[in-house]
Protein backbone atom coordinates (compact mmCIF):
# COMPACT_ATOMS: atom_id res chain seq x y z
CA UNK A 1 0.00 0.00 0.00
CA UNK A 2 1.57 3.09 -1.15
CA UNK A 3 1.32 6.19 -3.26
CA UNK A 4 3.43 7.54 -6.25
CA UNK A 5 3.15 10.65 -7.87
CA UNK A 6 6.12 10.43 -10.36
CA UNK A 7 5.12 10.27 -14.57
CA UNK A 8 4.90 7.48 -15.87
CA UNK A 9 3.87 5.44 -12.47
CA UNK A 10 1.04 3.17 -13.08
CA UNK A 11 -1.67 1.27 -10.91
CA UNK A 12 -3.89 -1.39 -12.22
CA UNK A 13 -6.94 -2.86 -10.09
CA UNK A 14 -10.02 -5.57 -11.23
CA UNK A 15 -11.63 -2.31 -9.11
CA UNK A 16 -10.53 1.36 -7.93
CA UNK A 17 -11.61 4.35 -6.77
CA UNK A 18 -10.71 8.13 -7.62
CA UNK A 19 -11.24 11.79 -7.02
CA UNK A 20 -10.46 14.17 -9.34
CA UNK A 21 -11.92 18.12 -10.18
CA UNK A 22 -13.51 17.13 -13.45
CA UNK A 23 -13.40 13.32 -14.92
CA UNK A 24 -13.77 13.08 -18.93
CA UNK A 25 -14.58 10.67 -21.14
CA UNK A 26 -11.76 10.84 -23.88
CA UNK A 27 -12.12 7.93 -26.48
CA UNK A 28 -11.84 4.18 -27.77
CA UNK A 29 -7.98 3.52 -27.30
CA UNK A 30 -6.09 0.76 -27.61
CA UNK A 31 -3.70 0.57 -24.32
CA UNK A 32 -0.07 1.03 -25.29
CA UNK A 33 1.47 -1.90 -22.74
CA UNK A 34 -1.86 -4.64 -22.78
CA UNK A 35 -2.88 -3.82 -26.51
CA UNK A 36 -6.23 -4.23 -25.23
CA UNK A 37 -9.13 -1.08 -26.43
CA UNK A 38 -10.25 0.41 -23.65
CA UNK A 39 -12.33 3.26 -22.72
CA UNK A 40 -9.91 6.58 -22.08
CA UNK A 41 -10.80 8.87 -19.08
CA UNK A 42 -8.86 11.70 -18.21
CA UNK A 43 -8.15 13.61 -14.87
CA UNK A 44 -7.62 16.77 -14.06
CA UNK A 45 -6.21 19.01 -11.04
CA UNK A 46 -5.73 17.24 -7.71
CA UNK A 47 -6.28 13.86 -8.52
CA UNK A 48 -6.02 10.46 -7.10
CA UNK A 49 -6.77 7.01 -7.58
CA UNK A 50 -6.82 3.87 -5.66
CA UNK A 51 -6.61 0.38 -6.18
CA UNK A 52 -9.74 -1.08 -3.94
CA UNK A 53 -9.12 -4.85 -5.37
CA UNK A 54 -6.14 -5.87 -7.25
CA UNK A 55 -5.58 -7.50 -10.51
CA UNK A 56 -3.70 -10.72 -10.83
CA UNK A 57 -0.13 -10.82 -13.20
CA UNK A 58 -1.24 -11.26 -16.69
CA UNK A 59 -0.10 -14.77 -17.66
CA UNK A 60 0.67 -13.69 -21.23
CA UNK A 61 4.67 -13.28 -20.98
CA UNK A 62 5.20 -10.83 -23.67
CA UNK A 63 1.81 -8.66 -21.36
CA UNK A 64 3.88 -9.48 -17.93
CA UNK A 65 7.20 -8.25 -19.71
CA UNK A 66 5.42 -4.72 -20.64
CA UNK A 67 3.66 -4.71 -17.00
CA UNK A 68 6.04 -5.45 -14.70
CA UNK A 69 6.30 -2.15 -13.01
CA UNK A 70 2.51 -1.98 -12.66
CA UNK A 71 1.63 -1.20 -8.60
CA UNK A 72 -1.18 -3.66 -8.28
CA UNK A 73 -1.59 -4.29 -4.42
CA UNK A 74 -4.46 -3.00 -2.58
CA UNK A 75 -4.15 0.20 -1.40
CA UNK A 76 -1.74 1.45 -4.22
CA UNK A 77 -2.03 4.80 -5.21
CA UNK A 78 -1.90 7.75 -7.71
CA UNK A 79 -2.11 11.58 -6.86
CA UNK A 80 -1.23 13.67 -9.91
CA UNK A 81 -2.45 16.63 -11.47
CA UNK A 82 -2.65 14.81 -14.86
CA UNK A 83 -3.55 11.03 -14.76
CA UNK A 84 -4.92 9.10 -17.41
CA UNK A 85 -7.83 5.88 -16.90
CA UNK A 86 -8.07 3.42 -19.53
CA UNK A 87 -11.12 1.48 -17.99
CA UNK A 88 -12.55 -1.81 -18.97
CA UNK A 89 -16.24 -1.00 -19.17
CA UNK A 90 -18.45 -0.84 -21.66
CA UNK A 91 -20.85 1.99 -19.30
CA UNK A 92 -19.75 5.06 -19.13
CA UNK A 93 -18.59 6.60 -15.73
CA UNK A 94 -20.94 8.55 -14.41
CA UNK A 95 -18.77 10.14 -10.89
CA UNK A 96 -20.33 11.88 -7.86
CA UNK A 97 -20.10 15.29 -7.66
CA UNK A 98 -19.31 16.36 -3.87
CA UNK A 99 -18.80 19.67 -2.63
CA UNK A 100 -16.68 21.38 -0.08
CA UNK A 101 -13.96 18.38 -0.81
CA UNK A 102 -11.04 20.48 -0.31
CA UNK A 103 -11.49 24.02 1.56
CA UNK A 104 -12.11 25.49 -1.53
CA UNK A 105 -13.13 23.48 -4.07
CA UNK A 106 -15.95 20.27 -4.49
CA UNK A 107 -14.80 16.97 -6.56
CA UNK A 108 -15.91 14.13 -8.72
CA UNK A 109 -15.84 10.64 -7.20
CA UNK A 110 -15.58 7.74 -9.23
CA UNK A 111 -15.51 3.98 -9.07
CA UNK A 112 -14.45 1.47 -11.55
CA UNK A 113 -14.13 -2.59 -12.71
CA UNK A 114 -10.99 -3.04 -14.12
CA UNK A 115 -8.36 -0.42 -15.00
CA UNK A 116 -5.07 0.60 -15.76
CA UNK A 117 -4.22 4.40 -14.62
CA UNK A 118 -1.10 6.50 -15.20
CA UNK A 119 0.61 9.25 -14.06
CA UNK A 120 1.13 11.78 -17.42
CA UNK A 121 3.16 14.98 -18.24
CA UNK A 122 0.81 18.09 -17.68
CA UNK A 123 1.92 20.21 -20.27
CA UNK A 124 0.55 24.00 -19.72
CA UNK A 125 4.11 24.40 -17.65
CA UNK A 126 6.21 22.40 -19.75
CA UNK A 127 5.43 24.31 -22.82
CA UNK A 128 5.90 28.01 -21.21
CA UNK A 129 9.25 26.70 -19.55
CA UNK A 130 10.35 25.08 -23.14
CA UNK A 131 9.26 28.45 -24.93
CA UNK A 132 6.42 26.83 -27.07
CA UNK A 133 3.17 29.46 -26.55
CA UNK A 134 0.36 30.37 -28.42
CA UNK A 135 1.72 34.18 -28.81
CA UNK A 136 4.23 32.60 -30.86
CA UNK A 137 3.72 32.34 -34.88
CA UNK A 138 4.53 28.35 -35.98
CA UNK A 139 7.90 29.03 -37.98
CA UNK B 1 21.25 48.16 -55.11
CA UNK B 2 19.87 46.57 -52.36
CA UNK B 3 20.92 44.78 -49.26
CA UNK B 4 18.93 42.05 -46.98
CA UNK B 5 20.38 41.46 -43.18
CA UNK B 6 18.47 39.11 -41.09
CA UNK B 7 20.80 37.10 -39.57
CA UNK B 8 19.89 33.74 -41.13
CA UNK B 9 20.31 35.42 -44.84
CA UNK B 10 22.46 38.14 -46.17
CA UNK B 11 21.90 39.13 -49.51
CA UNK B 12 23.41 42.22 -51.97
CA UNK B 13 21.95 42.89 -55.25
CA UNK B 14 21.36 44.91 -58.01
CA UNK B 15 17.87 45.20 -59.86
CA UNK B 16 18.35 46.11 -63.66
CA UNK B 17 14.85 47.65 -64.48
CA UNK B 18 16.21 47.94 -68.26
CA UNK B 19 17.06 44.33 -68.90
CA UNK B 20 14.28 43.55 -66.48
CA UNK B 21 16.46 41.15 -64.22
CA UNK B 22 17.70 41.03 -60.82
CA UNK B 23 21.69 40.03 -59.67
CA UNK B 24 22.41 39.03 -56.47
CA UNK B 25 24.73 37.07 -54.55
CA UNK B 26 24.66 36.44 -50.43
CA UNK B 27 25.21 33.78 -47.50
CA UNK B 28 22.24 31.53 -45.45
CA UNK B 29 22.05 29.18 -42.79
CA UNK B 30 21.56 26.13 -43.96
CA UNK B 31 17.54 25.49 -45.79
CA UNK B 32 16.72 29.59 -44.82
CA UNK B 33 17.48 30.53 -48.43
CA UNK B 34 15.30 27.44 -49.86
CA UNK B 35 12.53 28.07 -47.62
CA UNK B 36 12.30 32.01 -48.47
CA UNK B 37 12.58 31.00 -52.34
CA UNK B 38 9.89 28.85 -52.38
CA UNK B 39 7.85 29.83 -49.34
CA UNK B 40 7.53 26.09 -48.32
CA UNK B 41 9.30 25.49 -44.62
CA UNK B 42 11.26 22.27 -44.39
CA UNK B 43 8.87 20.81 -41.80
CA UNK B 44 6.10 21.59 -43.95
CA UNK B 45 5.29 18.12 -45.27
CA UNK B 46 6.05 16.55 -42.13
CA UNK B 47 3.60 19.63 -39.87
CA UNK B 48 0.91 18.69 -42.96
CA UNK B 49 1.25 14.56 -42.26
CA UNK B 50 1.32 15.14 -38.35
CA UNK B 51 -1.33 17.03 -38.65
CA UNK B 52 -3.67 15.02 -41.38
CA UNK B 53 -3.19 12.28 -39.12
CA UNK B 54 -4.17 14.34 -35.94
CA UNK B 55 -7.59 15.11 -38.14
CA UNK B 56 -8.31 11.70 -38.85
CA UNK B 57 -7.81 10.86 -35.02
CA UNK B 58 -10.67 13.35 -34.30
CA UNK B 59 -12.96 12.08 -36.88
CA UNK B 60 -12.50 8.36 -34.89
CA UNK B 61 -13.40 9.67 -31.84
CA UNK B 62 -16.28 11.78 -33.64
CA UNK B 63 -17.15 8.34 -35.19
CA UNK B 64 -17.27 6.77 -31.58
CA UNK B 65 -19.40 9.78 -29.95
CA UNK B 66 -21.80 9.43 -33.22
CA UNK B 67 -21.97 5.42 -32.57
CA UNK B 68 -22.54 5.99 -28.68
CA UNK B 69 -24.94 8.53 -29.20
CA UNK B 70 -27.56 6.25 -31.56
CA UNK B 71 -27.29 3.44 -29.29
CA UNK B 72 -28.45 6.22 -26.27
CA UNK B 73 -31.12 7.04 -28.79
CA UNK B 74 -32.13 3.47 -29.17
CA UNK B 75 -31.67 4.03 -32.79
CA UNK B 76 -28.86 0.74 -32.61
CA UNK B 77 -29.08 -1.79 -30.14
CA UNK B 78 -26.57 -2.86 -27.77
CA UNK B 79 -25.64 -5.71 -30.03
CA UNK B 80 -25.35 -3.83 -33.10
CA UNK B 81 -23.33 -1.14 -31.35
CA UNK B 82 -20.79 -4.03 -29.99
CA UNK B 83 -21.17 -5.43 -33.41
CA UNK B 84 -19.94 -2.34 -35.38
CA UNK B 85 -16.94 -1.72 -32.69
CA UNK B 86 -15.65 -5.20 -33.64
CA UNK B 87 -16.12 -5.03 -37.19
CA UNK B 88 -14.92 -1.36 -37.49
CA UNK B 89 -12.41 -1.07 -35.16
CA UNK B 90 -9.90 1.10 -36.88
CA UNK B 91 -13.26 3.69 -37.45
CA UNK B 92 -13.60 3.97 -33.74
CA UNK B 93 -10.90 3.04 -31.75
CA UNK B 94 -7.13 5.10 -31.27
CA UNK B 95 -3.85 3.83 -32.40
CA UNK B 96 -1.05 4.63 -30.10
CA UNK B 97 1.60 2.65 -32.30
CA UNK B 98 4.39 5.34 -33.20
CA UNK B 99 7.40 6.47 -31.68
CA UNK B 100 7.55 9.94 -32.05
CA UNK B 101 11.51 11.37 -33.49
CA UNK B 102 12.95 14.04 -32.09
CA UNK B 103 12.21 16.41 -34.83
CA UNK B 104 8.54 15.17 -35.00
CA UNK B 105 8.33 15.83 -30.90
CA UNK B 106 9.83 19.49 -31.52
CA UNK B 107 7.63 19.95 -34.40
CA UNK B 108 4.30 18.89 -32.49
CA UNK B 109 4.82 21.02 -29.71
CA UNK B 110 5.25 24.20 -31.66
CA UNK B 111 1.57 23.30 -33.50
CA UNK B 112 -0.12 22.36 -29.92
CA UNK B 113 -0.29 25.69 -27.99
CA UNK B 114 -2.73 26.18 -31.33
CA UNK B 115 -4.68 23.13 -31.39
CA UNK B 116 -7.59 22.69 -29.06
CA UNK B 117 -7.73 20.59 -26.10
CA UNK B 118 -4.59 19.07 -25.72
CA UNK B 119 -3.65 19.72 -21.96
CA UNK B 120 -1.40 16.76 -21.31
CA UNK B 121 0.98 14.09 -22.95
CA UNK B 122 -2.12 11.30 -23.51
CA UNK B 123 -3.76 14.29 -25.10
CA UNK B 124 -1.08 14.33 -27.31
CA UNK B 125 -0.58 10.58 -27.93
CA UNK B 126 -4.20 10.37 -29.00
CA UNK B 127 -3.94 12.91 -31.18
CA UNK B 128 -1.17 11.61 -33.31
CA UNK B 129 -1.02 8.35 -32.36
CA UNK B 130 2.17 8.46 -30.63
CA UNK B 131 3.17 5.44 -28.33
CA UNK B 132 2.42 7.35 -24.66
CA UNK B 133 4.62 5.45 -22.40
CA UNK B 134 7.47 6.60 -24.90
CA UNK B 135 6.20 10.16 -25.01
CA UNK B 136 6.16 11.06 -21.66
CA UNK B 137 10.02 9.08 -21.49
CA UNK B 138 11.07 11.94 -24.34
CA UNK B 139 9.24 14.97 -22.47
CA UNK B 140 10.86 13.94 -19.41
CA UNK B 141 14.40 14.36 -21.30
CA UNK B 142 13.48 17.85 -23.03
CA UNK B 143 12.53 19.14 -19.81
CA UNK B 144 15.07 17.90 -17.85
CA UNK B 145 18.08 19.11 -21.15
CA UNK B 146 15.88 22.53 -20.96
CA UNK B 147 14.66 21.38 -25.20
CA UNK B 148 17.32 19.80 -26.42
CA UNK B 149 16.78 15.58 -26.36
Amino acid sequence: MATFNNIGDTIEGNATKGQTRRLEFKCLKKHPDTNITMRLYSCDRNSSITVIESSPIPDDENIKDATKHYHRNDGDCLTADAISVYIDSKAKIVPEVKEGVSGRHGASLFSTKHAIATVKTPLQNLLKKLGYTANKSIE
Amino acid sequence: MFTFNNGDLNIIGKHNFTKGHTIFAGISSCYTFSERITGKLFEFDKAVSLLIRAINNRTIERNYFKLYSELLDRIITEDEFDKELNEHESEYVISNDIIPTKEELELVLKLIPHIKDVTNSEDLSSLFSFKSNQLDKLLLQLENNNGDI
